[in-house]
């Protein structure tokens, strides 16, 4: 079986969460991706095939294109045929964050996984006859009502939306492809229109509709998943003030003790309509205490899973402690805020302004929660992330499913080889296969059938006969 | 009726004993029953008239977009049509010679009466095989199951009876046909020949459910009254190979002597004309009731449903060489007569135009093909096959398809052997075929490229390569054929591995072979396949740098060239048709009980309850089927198994 994936626990929020993937070499593939730190066996110097089955590792995941470190994780192995799928598979335990785990998915999209159809672990395991036969129909139920979520959750009035919106371009893109096939089947024939630039053009509108929808999954995943926003800072930097500000209730103890919060504090919220998660951690220093030492790591993980940091800087901080704690988290991201701006400005804030915007941090402003100055500074700062999020998306329409997004740049790599086909002159025939299957990816959003249309198309636009 | 009650009758009498009765010579008839009877099998072939065997009641053309393809997979299985129109074209063109491979077509004009004496000699010729004129009026069916009935022969119109073991029923457009011209409407089969009547009663009497088509035909021009001065001529053209195989194996091309064909625009005048006598169109008007084909709309059609165009074109073609009738194709029509006059001499160069036949459209009976397997038998009446016009397909061409896997599996029936199906990965006839019998059509169906999803493979140089051993294993293609066929494929592999394996340098030849090919001039050694992939570069281009090139024919040089120009898009379409086959060869039981199946929605259990598909991927086509029941089916089908695995 050709591999596939998806995450096993479900969306939204939770500490840990785990992705499993099934196939032939799925170890082999995402080893590509994948250092392995330490096995439970106590080797250092593995990869993930070394693994037996049953096996697990704690590892890093990268981003092979970016080069750069997703998250540590524990990877187990399950060798064929025996997992739960009956064929070689893993299980990526990663932290809950929502950012990560889309990564860890985009990156195995990326290897060639894809997402697994409704029910097909299940159904796998039952082909493979890893379940008992009297599960048969308690396997055909879970088909029948993954597919009718499906349904359901295409029937809301987003999906309509987005639906139409793909369809339009299906629609140019079947017009584009009766075109070359009015050439291929009526040569002879006057309509036949030898225009190629009007073909190229219409490739290459279609190309950038669905670019747009799938830059703006970005959005799409805020939303669903929500948008996690770290709030960081040294000890007593305010930080479960701010909190606290954005509860309206006291969700977190404040003290002037430095390090009062040891643990995370989350408090979900809606900022202009974007749903947000603010996560409280403990102040980031040097610390011998044991407990507050747990908060810090946790702090870390939690700017590492954010979408956006809020980094917050007391008046009295001092610039070294301050541009040091900063340095690790993806620049970015971070958003610095001065607070208590009403018990004066801190003393070093031009220079650590200066210093972190080498370090390519762009936003700076300050604020005071406890007299309310400038506190509406954070929801336009959320705002903007969102916005700046959907890049390119100019369509007001947001993909929201892993799944259509891979489609759709799937679709939009095949349309940029179909011009690529147009313009070096491969054939017409070469060409329309390569938007067929462009179309038969956005078909799997619509749920179109090239073939059932095409023919509609030639006989609705032209007027051909014997 | 069964045999008994057919004997029973008044004056009737046993006429004769054959393993496979074909009833009607059309294209799809002749190729029945020539396949049976080439399997050995004791083969009789009715036909209203024998000297309208073959005949091309409309174009006088074989050939085209996707038929041409058809026409080849037919020769390479073993069929005649391709031999038969290579004896009988007095014009040849390769359609689509700029866009591809995939879709280069060839499209011939024939002599018409021609065709029809040699495929009557043919077939006269061929061992095993009786030809009868007779008019068929039932089909012999004993009942063998509940509501289902079996084969036992065939009855005449003048009491003959024929004990068959298998039937093969063609009957064209000739079922219970009509003729239409304006007003006018005769009982009558096309090109006033004899209709057939009581046959589609016959089929409709064991429950076969019994459709109506429309189609229609131009008029036909003499031309020693058309002016082709005012006409664009169009010339024949050489170097494309003839239909059959073994013709071009043998080295046979292409006669020198082609006749012209001509094309000319109608006028503001045909329009008017048209307009002035829209009351008077049995189409507006409701007398014709049949369904007619969108690809081939009449002219009346043309201008009314494509306001905006204001000229349509009109193609002038020979009849045959003794001949001076010209056939007026793109002018179809079922106005009247006295309307079709004056419509025609509103043509530049036809002002004159003295008109031979005239045009008309016809309905006629056909069988709802969804009733049939993919062997082309009917699932009420076992032994019983259909091919061509019957089954709601339109073309000489999509008829000979039909008709030579009907009479592959006529024969195959008669010894009590398996079916054979072609699949939509190996040719046209495949999409053809499941498309009637699983989608079905409410419109002559007719064969076009863009129908075949994996039509980058099914190709017009390629179709010896898809069906020859099938064409072999059946005992159509002897050894002889069987062995040259494999050798050329020996030699296409042995020339893509040299030139794969052939690694060349930079060479002043090889500059002077980029530079007229418009391409980069390669920094290292490059090898000769990398040479001929890149675009604007042939394998006949890259000779001067091919020093050690061995003497190979045309269709070997082709093969190769396409192989290598294609392969990544042909290694993808590979891909997605070993998917395709997994499905195909999940077998579905017949006595499956779907409306017992969890999981299924409604509308999937009774589309599939009626349709009966034979496997997964017959059921996955059946509109209303969705992906998820494909799934819960499969999970049903191999819970049956025990759970084995696939």
């Amino acid at each position: 079986m050709e591999p596939f994936c998806a995450l096993s626990t479900p969306a939204g929020l939770s500490g840990v969460a785990v992705i499993r993937a099934s196939g032939d070499g799925v170890a082999s593939i995402v080893s590509r991706t994948v250092k392995v730190l330490r096995t439970t066996g106590g080797r250092t110097d593995a990869a993930l095939t070394d693994l037996k089955g049953y096996e697990s590792c704690y590892g890093r995941i990268f981003d092979p294109a970016a080069g750069r470190s997703i998250d540590d994780v524990v990877i187990t192995f399950f060798e064929a045929p025996h997992s739960y799928t009956g064929e070689e598979m893993i299980e990526i335990s990663c932290h809950g964050g929502s950012a990560v785990r889309q990564e860890i998915l985009r990156v195995m999209y990326d290897l060639g996984i894809r997402p697994a159809q409704p029910g097909e672990f299940t159904k796998t395991a039952f082909i493979n006859g890893k379940l008992d036969l009297t599960e048969a129909e308690a396997v055909m139920n879970v088909i029948a009502a993954d597919s009718s979520r499906a349904l359901e959750a295409s029937n809301t009035q987003l999906m309509g939306k987005l639906c139409r919106k793909i369809t339009e371009v299906e629609d140019q893109l079947y017009g584009a492809l009766s075109l070359i096939e009015m050439m291929i089947e009526f040569p002879e024939h006057d309509d036949t229109p030898e225009n190629a630039d009007r073909i190229t053009g219409i490739l290459k509108d279609a190309r950038r509709s669905f670019y747009e929808l799938h830059k703006s999954f970005a959005q799409g995943r805020l939303l669903t998943d929500r948008m996690k926003v770290a709030i960081l800072g040294l000890p007593n930097s305010g930080k479960s003030t701010l909190l606290n500000y954005l509860a309206g209730f006291d969700r977190a103890i404040v003290t002037d003790v430095p390090g009062t919060t040891r643990d995370t504090l989350e408090f979900n919220t809606e900022v202009e309509g974007i749903p947000v998660t603010f996560v409280d951690t403990a102040g980031i220093r040097q610390t011998d205490d044991e407990i507050e030492a747990m908060g810090v790591r946790l702090s870390w993980i939690a700017a590492k899973e954010a979408d956006l940091v809020l980094y917050l800087v007391s008046p009295e901080a001092s610039c070294k402690e301050v541009c040091d704690a900063v340095r690790g988290i993806e620049p970015g991201k971070v958003r610095v805020l001065f607070t208590k701006s009403d018990e004066g400005e801190n003393p070093a804030a031009d220079e650590i302004t200066e210093i972190l915007k080498e370090e390519g941090i762009t936003d700076f402003s300050s604020v005071s929660v406890r007299e309310r100055i400038n506190t509406e500074v954070i929801s336009k700062l959320v705002s903007e992330a969102y916005d700046s999020a959907g890049g390119l998306n100019s369509s007001d329409i947001t993909v929201l499913s892993s799944r259509h997004d891979v489609l759709l740049k799937s679709a939009c790599g095949k349309l940029d080889e179909a011009v690529a086909v147009l313009e070096g002159g491969l054939g017409e025939d070469v060409c329309s296969q390569v938007i067929r299957s462009a179309l038969d990816d956005s078909g799997q959003i619509t749920g179109r059938v090239v073939s059932d249309e095409l023919v509609d198309t030639i006989f609705s636009k032209f007027c051909i006969g014997k | 009726m069964n045999i008994e009650q057919a004997l029973s009758e008044e004056y009737a009498y046993l006429a004769g004993e054959y393993d496979v009765a074909v009833v009607g010579a059309g294209h799809a008839g002749c190729e029945a029953a020539h396949a049976c009877a080439a399997m050995g099998l004791k083969t009789i072939l009715f036909t209203l008239h024998l000297d309208s065997l073959a005949n091309l009641p409309c174009n006088p053309s074989i050939g085209g977009t996707a038929k041409g393809q058809i026409v080849r997979e037919v020769d390479a299985l073993g069929g005649v049509m391709g031999k038969v129109a290579d004896e009988c074209l007095i014009q040849m063109r390769m359609l689509n010679r700029t866009k591809g491979p995939a879709v280069h077509s060839p499209r011939a004009q024939m002599d018409r009466s021609k065709y029809s004496v040699t495929m009557k000699g043919l077939l006269e010729g061929t061992e095993g095989l009786d030809i009868r004129q007779a008019h068929v009026t039932a089909v012999l069916a004993k009942e063998s199951a509940d509501g289902i009935f079996a084969v036992e022969g065939v009855m005449t119109e003048s009491r003959a009876v024929y004990k068959a073991k298998a039937a093969v029923v063609c009957s064209g457009t000739y079922m219970e046909s009509r003729t239409i011209r304006g007003e006018v409407i005769i009982s009558s089969g096309p090109d006033g020949l004899p209709r057939s009547e009581g046959l589609s009663a016959s089929l409709a009497g064991y429950g076969i459910p019994i459709l109506r088509f429309k189609t229609g035909t131009p008029v036909r021009v003499n031309s020693g009254s058309i002016d082709f001065t005012k006409m664009q001529r169009q010339e024949g053209e050489h170097d494309v190979p003839l239909f059959s195989f073994d013709n071009e194996m043998n080295g046979r091309t292409v006669p020198a002597d082609q006749s012209p064909c001509y094309s000319v625009w109608t006028t503001d005048e045909t329009r008017e004309v048209i307009h002035d006598n829209m009351d008077r169109s049995p189409l507006y008007s409701g007398i014709i009731k049949g369904t007619g084909p969108r690809y081939c709309p009449s002219i009346e059609d043309k201008f009314v449903k494509f306001k905006d165009k204001t000229r349509h074109q009109i193609f002038i073609e020979p009849m045959g060489r003794n001949t001076k009738e010209m056939y007026l194709q793109g002018f179809s029509t079922s106005l009247p007569e006295d309307v079709q006059v004056k419509m025609v001499r509103s043509l530049p160069g036809l002002e004159k135009a003295v008109i031979q036949r005239s045009a008309y459209a016809i309905e006629y009976d056909l069988i709802e093909p969804t009733t049939l397997k993919p062997s082309l038998e009917s699932k009420i009446v076992s032994g019983l096959f259909t091919a061509g016009q019957i089954n709601g397909s339109s073309g000489y061409e999509e008829a000979a398809g039909q008709g030579i896997i009907a009479g592959i599996n006529a024969g195959r029936y008669a010894k009590g052997e398996d079916a054979v199906i072609i699949d939509r990965s190996q040719g046209y006839i495949g999409v053809l075929i499941d498309d009637l019998v699983t989608k079905g059509t409410n419109e002559p169906y007719r064969m076009m490229t863009s129908r075949a999803e994996y039509r980058l493979f099914l190709r017009y140089d390629n179709a010896d390569l898809r069906l020859t051993p099938t064409g072999h294993d059946v005992g159509l293609i002897d050894d002889e054929r069987y062995g040259r066929f494999l050798r050329k494929y020996d030699s296409v592999k042995e020339e893509y591995d040299r030139l794969s394996g052939t690694y060349i340098g930079p060479s002043d030849e090889l500059a002077a072979v980029m530079a007229e090919a418009d391409s980069v001039m390669p920094s290292s050694g490059v090898s000769l396949a990398d040479l001929i992939r890149r675009p604007g570069v042939s394998y006949a281009m890259i000779a001067p740098v091919d020093k050690d090139r061995p003497a190979l024919t045309e269709d070997v040089i082709r093969a190769v060239e396409t192989d290598i120009k294609y392969e990544g898009y042909l290694k993808l379409e590979k891909e997605k048709i070993d998917r395709f086959k997994k499905l195909e060869k999940k077998i579905i039981p017949a006595d499956t009980d779907y409306q017992g199946i969890t999981g299924l929605r409604l509308e999937a259990r009774q589309k599939l309850d009626k349709m009966r598909p034979v496997n997964v991927g017959q059921a996955s086509r059946i509109s209303g089927v969705s992906p998820a029941d494909i799934s819960v089916l499969l999970v049903y089908l191999d819970s049956r198994k025990g759970g084995s695995g696939v």
